[in-house]
C-alpha cells in the first residue's frame, strides 16, 4: 500500500507538470488556431533561462522565477506571435505547421547555441526539501507543483467567466471577425494568449526539469504528453485536458512502479506511453471540419518517359565521371546524399502530390533497415531489400488505416507520435538492436556485384536515386497520379466522382513507405551499421522541413534539399568545431523553413523561374512556367 | 445630421476581390446623413462584400471609402468601429458560446457607456433577454439572436449603421417586430445602409434604395421608383 | 417509378433539425427545382444525397434501390454526379485537366470509357470554357468555375445531375446560355435536381419546383403554382402584410 501511495504522489505530481503545459498549448491554439509544435522547446528554452538567472548568475529562487515566467516568457510568446505568427494569417495548416516546427529546431538550436551541451541539474525550487504526511513522504516541490496545476485550474476558469479579458479570448475564439467589428483589436488578445501560453510551458518545465537533467532532446519531447493531454480534450476543453494528464501521469507511474523494469518492453514501454495515449487520443476523435481550401502550387507536367529516362542515363555517366577525382570519404557524403533525395521522393510522392503530411519518413526508412538487417544472412541482398521494402510497405498502409480520417494537424500528430514511438520501441530497443546500440546492415549485392568500394556504392546509389525519380514522374504522369493531386485539391469532390479515395490514401501511404524502406534498407548498407541516433524523430523532421524549404512539390527540390541536408553538416563542422553542427543547422534549416514557408514551390522552384529564360530553349515540359503562389495544400 | 451637402458616407468607383476573383466592378453609392437606404439584390450581388468594404472588414482593391468627406479607404475595421460605424453582419452578429451578458460585455470596447448602462438599454428594449442574460448566445432563437445583435446598434449611439440581413431565416412576424426596432432608430437621426433579401420591409422606411447585381449597382433612386422594377427582377417578371 | 426517391428524410446537427421529414422524387428526363430562402437546408439535402451527410432519419432511393447504407463514391458510381455551391474545382489544374481528370476516374471504375482527352474537349465546346481551357481553375470568375464543376461532373457519364446553384456568378448572357444547357441534358434523360436563388431561371427550366423552407417542404408544384403560393410568396419575398400596415 505504501508504494501505491508514494507512486500516487509521483504520478500526480507529474500529471500536474502535464495539465500546465496543456493548458498553455490550448490557450494559445484556441485563440490563434495554430498548434504550436514549439510549445515544449519554449519551455525547455526558458527553463534554461531559468537555470541561467537562478544557477550561473545565482539569483535568488523568486527573483529568477518571476523574471522568466513573468518578464521573459510573455515578451517572447508575443513576439513569437506577432513577429513569426501574425504574417501567417489566411495560410494553410501546413504552413503554419512548418512554421512550429521549425520553430522548435530554432529553440534548441539556440539552446544548444548559448549554453552547449553538456548536462546539467537544475534544483528545485525548495531543494530537496520535504515533509512527511501520513507516513509518506512528500517534498515541497511536488507539493508546490501539485498546487501550481490547481491554481492553474480555477485560474483560468476565473479568467475565462469573470474578467473582460478572458470573455474577450473566448470571443475571439467564436468569432474573430466580429471583435474587429466591434471595436476589438483581435490580434492584441492572441498575442495576450501567446504570453500567457509561453508562462505556462516555462512553468512547466521549470517544475519538471529537477527530476530530469537540463537537457534539449528531453525537456522538449515531454511536451508529446502535453499534446496527448491536449487532443483528450479535443485541443478545447480544459477539464478534459487535465483528465487526460492525470490519466497519463499516473499510469505512467504505475507502470515504474509495479511492471518489471528488467524486462526491455517495459522499460521502454514507460517512455512510449505518452505516444500510445496520443495514439489512441487521436483515433478516438472524428474529423468534422471541412477541408479547409488554400491555394496549391502546380508543377509543370513531367517530360515524356523516354526523355526522363535518357536524361536519368546521362545522370548516372555524369556521376561515374564526376567520382573518378573524389575521395572515399566525400564519395560516402555524395552516396549519403543520394540516399536521402531518394528518401524525400517518397516524401514528395506522399505530401507534395498527394497532401497527406508525414513527420514518419526516417521511421519507415529505418524499419527498412532494421528488418534487412534481421533477414538472415544467407538470403540473396536484394531479395533482403525487396521483403524489407515490401513489408515497410506493409506497414505504412496500415498506420494509413487510423489515419484515414485525418487530415492536417492530426494527420502531423499522429505521424509524429508514430515516429516517437518507433524510437522508443524499436530502434532504441536493446532486443532489437540484438544487445548492442547499432545494428549491422549488409552492404548491397545485387545481381552477382558486390558492391562493397565507396565509388561503386555511389554509382550504385545514383542510378537508385535515377530510378526513384522516374519511378516518381511515371506516377505523376499516370491516371492515378492525376487522381492523387484531384485528392489533394477537393477530396469530396473526388468521392462523388466515384473516387474511392480510402483506397487511393492507403496505396500512396503503401507505396510511399515501401519507397522509404527501400531508401532506408540502402542507407543502412552504405553506413554498414545503424542504431537509434540515425533515424530519432527530429531528424525525420529536419528531413520533412529541409524538403518543404527546397520544394516538397518537385523533385528537383528533393535533390537540392538532399545536398543541403548532408553537405551543411559537414560544411558546418569544419574548423574543428563539431558543437556548432548541434546549433547552427537546425537553426538555419528553421530560418529557411520560416522564411520561405509562404512559398510552396520552394527554393527549387524559385531557381527554375530565374532560369526559365535558359530553360526555354530546352525541349517543351521544361518551360512550363512555375506560377506564383502563395500556399501548398499538404493538409488534404 | 449634416445638411452642408456631404453625405456621412459615400463609395466612389470601390472595386473588391476575394483572392483574384473581382466581384465589385466599381461601384458608387451616396449615403446622406440621416438616411436610410437600402441595398437590395439576389445572392452573389455582392451586397455583403459591398458592407464589409463600408465596415472596414474588407479594403478595395480601387476606389474610395468617405466618412464625412474623410477619405477612411483601408482604415482598420476596429478604427472605423471606435469613431461609431457599427455594422451587424451577416447570419447574427452574436458570439454563440459566450452567455448574453458576455456579449453585452463586448460591446463595451467602442463608445463610453459601462456595461451596465448597455445591459439596462438592451434588456429594456428586448425584456426577452433579460430573462436569458445568463444563458449561452448560441441557445437563444433565431429571433433572440438577432434581437442580441441588434441591441448593440440601441446602446453603443453609432453614427452609422450597417445592417446585413437581420431578416435572414427568420419568420415573418418576427422581421415585423425587427424592422420596428430600424424605424425607431430611423427617428433618432442615426444613419442607415440596410442590405436585405425581404424587398418589401425595407422599401417600407428607406428613403433611397440601390439595387445591386453581378457586383454592380443596377438601379438607385425613391423607394417608389425601384418597387415598380422589382417585382420583374425576383419573380420573373411574373405579375402578383 | 421516380429516379430519386428521397423518403422523410430528417437532420440534426448538434440537436438543431436542418431537415425534417423531406420528401421530394426526381424523375428521369426533367428538370426539378429546389428553392428557399438561405439557411432553408438545400445543400444539406444535395449532401445527403451524394452521402456526404448521414441523415438522422429517412431512405434515399436510386431507381429503387435503397442507397442510404451506400459510400459516396458508390453512389457516384450508380450515377449520381453533383456541384458545390462552396466550390470544389481541383484548384492546381487547369479546367482542361478538371474534366479530363473526372473521365479518368469515371476510367478507373469502368472498364473501356472514352478517351478522357476527348471527353474533356467535348464538354468544354458544349459548356464554352474553351477560352479558359488552360487556365488554372481557381483562377477563372466563381461563374465559370462552377461550370467546370459541371463539367466535371457530366465527365462520369451520371444518370441524375445535382446543381448547387450554377447560374450565381454568370451574367444575363451566359445564364441564358446555361439554361439551353440544362435543357439539353434533360432531353438526353438525365434527371436534374437545380438549388438557385435566381427565380426567373428556375421557373424557366423547371417541370416542378419543391420550396424548402426551415428544413421542410413547404409546397410541391408546377413553376406556375408555386408563384401563385401565398405561402412561398410569405416564406421567399418575406412578409408583405405586417410591412403594409
Amino acid at each position: 500500500m505504501q508504494t501505491f501511495f508514494v507512486y500516487l504522489i509521483i504520478g500526480v505530481a507529474i500529471s500536474a507538470v502535464y495539465a500546465i503545459s496543456a493548458t498553455g498549448l490550448v490557450v494559445t491554439y484556441v485563440t490563434s488556431g495554430i498548434f504550436n509544435f514549439a510549445h515544449g522547446a519554449i519551455g525547455m528554452f526558458l527553463a534554461f533561462v531559468y537555470w541561467e538567472l537562478r544557477v550561473n548568475r545565482g539569483w535568488p529562487t523568486p527573483v529568477a522565477l518571476a523574471v522568466t515566467l513573468l518578464v521573459i516568457a510573455p515578451a517572447l510568446g508575443a513576439f513569437l506571435d506577432i513577429v513569426v505568427m501574425r504574417p501567417l494569417e489566411g495560410t494553410s495548416v501546413a504552413t503554419k505547421l512548418v512554421v512550429t516546427l521549425a520553430l522548435l529546431l530554432a529553440f534548441q538550436g539556440g539552446a544548444i547555441a548559448i549554453w552547449g551541451i553538456e548536462l546539467r541539474t537544475l534544483p528545485g525550487l525548495f531543494g530537496d526539501r520535504s515533509y512527511s504526511i501520513l507516513g509518506l513522504n512528500v517534498t515541497w516541490d511536488q507539493t508546490t507543483t501539485i498546487l501550481a496545476a490547481v491554481a492553474v485550474a480555477f485560474g483560468f476558469r476565473a479568467l475565462f467567466r469573470h474578467t473582460r479579458l478572458g470573455v474577450a479570448m473566448r470571443a475571439v475564439v467564436d468569432n474573430r471577425e466580429l471583435c474587429s467589428v466591434k471595436g476589438l483589436n483581435p490580434n492584441v488578445v492572441t498575442a495576450t494568449s501567446w504570453a500567457i501560453g509561453a508562462s505556462l510551458a516555462g512553468l512547466a518545465a521549470i517544475l519538471i526539469a529537477p527530476g530530469l537533467n537540463l537537457e534539449v532532446n528531453t525537456l522538449s519531447i515531454l511536451v508529446v504528453s502535453a499534446y496527448a493531454a491536449a487532443v483528450v480534450g479535443r485541443l478545447q476543453n480544459l477539464p478534459q485536458t487535465f483528465a487526460g494528464a492525470l490519466l497519463l501521469g499516473i499510469s505512467q507511474s504505475f507502470v515504474v512502479a509495479y511492471l518489471p523494469v528488467e524486462n526491455a518492453f517495459v522499460a521502454n514501454l514507460r517512455p512510449a506511453l505518452p505516444f500510445v495515449l496520443l495514439f489512441i487520443a487521436l483515433l478516438a476523435r472524428r474529423e468534422i471540419r471541412l477541408p479547409e481550401r488554400v491555394k496549391t502550387h502546380t508543377e509543370p507536367e513531367p517530360p515524356p518517359a523516354r526523355m526522363t529516362w535518357a536524361l536519368g542515363g546521362i545522370a548516372v555517366v555524369v556521376a561515374i565521371l564526376v567520382s573518378l577525382p573524389l575521395t572515399s570519404y566525400q564519395l560516402l557524403i555524395g552516396s549519403e546524399g543520394l540516399v536521402f533525395a531518394a528518401l524525400t521522393i517518397s516524401l514528395v510522392l506522399l505530401t507534395g502530390l498527394s497532401g497527406q503530411i508525414s513527420l514518419m519518413q526516417l521511421s519507415f526508412a529505418g524499419l527498412g533497415a532494421v528488418i534487412l538487417a534481421k533477414l538472415p544472412a544467407g538470403v540473396p541482398w536484394v531479395i533482403s531489400l525487396g521483403i524489407a521494402a515490401l513489408v515497410t510497405g506493409v506497414i505504412g498502409a496500415l498506420i494509413a488505416l487510423p489515419a484515414l480520417r485525418l487530415r492536417g494537424l492530426y494527420l502531423a500528430l499522429l505521424t509524429l507520435a508514430f515516429a516517437l514511438l518507433m524510437d522508443n520501441l524499436v530502434f532504441g530497443n536493446r532486443r532489437v538492436l540484438g544487445g548492442g546500440t547499432t545494428l549491422f546492415v549488409a552492404r548491397p549485392s545485387l545481381f552477382g556485384l558486390h558492391f562493397q568500394s565507396e565509388r561503386s556504392l555511389f554509382i550504385l546509389l545514383a542510378v537508385v536515386a535515377v530510378i526513384y525519380a522516374n519511378v516518381f514522374l511515371s506516377i505523376r504522369r499516370s491516371r492515378f497520379g492525376r487522381m492523387l493531386a484531384a485528392m489533394r485539391d477537393a477530396p469530396n469532390a473526388c468521392q462523388t466522382l466515384g473516387m474511392n479515395i480510402t483506397a487511393a490514401k492507403l496505396k500512396v501511404f503503401g507505396l510511399s513507405a515501401l519507397l522509404a524502406g527501400a531508401a532506408g534498407a540502402f542507407l543502412g548498407g552504405l553506413q554498414a551499421r545503424v542504431g537509434q541516433l540515425d533515424f530519432l524523430w527530429f531528424r525525420s523532421l529536419s528531413v520533412f522541413l529541409v524538403a518543404t524549404v527546397f520544394g516538397i512539390t518537385s523533385i528537383s527540390g528533393a535533390f537540392l534539399g538532399a545536398v543541403f541536408f548532408v553537405v551543411l553538416p559537414e560544411i558546418l563542422s569544419r574548423g574543428g568545431d563539431p558543437t556548432r553542427v548541434l546549433w547552427l543547422q537546425p537553426l538555419l534549416i528553421a530560418l529557411l523553413a520560416v522564411a520561405t514557408a509562404r512559398r510552396p514551390e520552394g527554393i527549387s522552384g524559385q531557381i527554375r523561374r530565374v532560369l526559365r529564360p535558359w530553360l526555354n530553349k530546352m525541349p517543351d515540359g521544361w518551360a512550363h512556367e512555375p506560377q506564383l503562389m502563395r500556399e501548398v495544400s499538404i493538409a488534404g | 445630421m449634416p445638411v452642408d451637402g456631404t453625405p456621412l458616407l459615400e463609395l466612389r468607383g470601390v472595386k473588391a476581390a476575394y483572392e483574384k476573383v473581382e466581384v465589385l466592378h466599381g461601384i458608387d453609392i451616396v449615403v446622406p446623413g440621416g438616411a436610410l437606404v437600402a441595398i437590395l439584390g439576389p445572392n452573389g450581388a455582392g451586397k455583403s462584400t459591398t458592407l464589409r468594404v463600408m465596415s472596414g472588414l474588407m479594403k478595395p482593391t480601387a476606389g474610395q471609402v468617405l466618412l464625412e468627406g474623410f477619405d477612411v479607404t483601408g482604415t482598420s475595421a476596429e478604427q472605423l468601429a471606435e469613431t461609431g460605424v457599427c455594422l451587424i453582419p451577416e447570419g447574427r452578429g452574436i458570439f454563440p458560446n459566450l452567455t448574453v451578458r458576455e456579449n453585452v460585455l463586448m460591446d463595451t470596447y467602442t463608445g463610453h457607456r459601462h456595461a451596465r448602462d448597455l445591459e439596462e438599454i438592451a434588456f429594456e428594449r428586448f425584456p426577452v433577454l433579460r430573462e436569458r442574460s445568463d444563458q449561452l448566445a448560441g441557445t437563444l432563437s433565431g429571433g433572440e439572436q438577432q434581437m442580441l445583435a441588434l441591441s448593440r446598434a440601441l446602446s453603443t449611439d453609432p453614427a452609422l449603421i450597417l445592417l446585413d440581413e437581420v431578416s435572414m431565416g427568420l419568420a415573418p412576424m418576427l422581421v415585423a417586430e425587427l424592422f420596428s426596432v430600424v424605424r425607431e432608430l430611423t427617428t433618432t437621426g442615426v444613419t442607415i445602409v440596410a442590405v436585405e433579401q425581404f424587398a418589401d420591409v425595407v422599401l417600407e422606411f428607406a428613403d433611397s434604395v440601390v439595387v445591386m447585381a453581378h457586383g454592380g449597382v443596377r438601379l438607385a433612386g425613391t423607394p417608389r421608383k425601384v418597387a415598380r422594377e422589382l417585382t420583374a427582377a425576383y419573380l420573373g417578371g411574373s405579375k402578383r | 417509378m421516380s429516379l430519386l426517391d428521397i423518403g422523410g428524410v430528417s437532420v440534426q446537427f448538434g440537436g438543431v433539425a436542418a431537415l425534417t421529414d423531406v420528401d421530394l422524387t426526381v424523375d428521369e428526363g426533367t428538370v426539378t427545382g429546389l428553392i428557399g430562402p438561405n439557411g432553408a437546408g438545400k445543400t444539406t439535402l444535395f449532401n445527403v444525397i451524394c452521402g456526404l451527410q448521414a441523415p438522422v432519419e429517412g431512405v434515399v432511393r436510386f431507381d429503387g434501390r435503397d442507397i442510404t447504407p451506400l459510400k459516396p463514391y458508390q453512389r457516384a458510381r450508380l450515377g449520381i454526379a453533383r456541384t458545390f455551391q462552396r466550390l470544389e474545382v481541383f484548384g492546381s489544374m487547369t479546367v482542361r485537366d478538371n474534366i479530363r481528370v473526372s473521365a479518368e476516374i469515371l476510367k478507373d471504375w469502368q472498364r473501356g470509357g472514352p478517351d478522357p482527352r476527348a471527353v474533356a474537349d467535348d464538354i468544354m465546346a458544349r459548356l464554352g470554357l474553351f477560352p479558359f481551357a488552360a487556365e488554372r481553375a481557381d483562377e477563372i470568375p466563381t461563374g465559370h468555375a462552377r461550370l467546370v464543376e459541371l463539367g466535371r461532373a457530366l465527365a462520369v457519364q451520371p444518370k441524375v445531375l445535382l446543381l448547387d446553384e450554377p447560374s450565381s456568378g454568370l451574367d444575363e448572357f451566359e445564364t441564358d446560355d446555361l439554361a439551353n444547357v440544362i435543357r439539353g441534358l434533360a432531353r438526353e434523360g438525365l434527371g436534374v435536381l437545380l438549388v438557385e436563388h435566381d427565380v426567373e431561371f428556375v421557373v424557366g427550366v423547371c417541370a416542378k419546383i419543391h420550396v424548402l423552407d426551415f428544413g421542410r417542404i413547404l409546397a410541391v408544384g408546377t413553376p406556375r403554382e408555386i408563384q401563385r403560393s401565398a405561402a412561398v410568396q410569405a416564406a421567399y419575398l418575406g412578409p408583405r402584410k405586417p410591412a403594409r400596415r
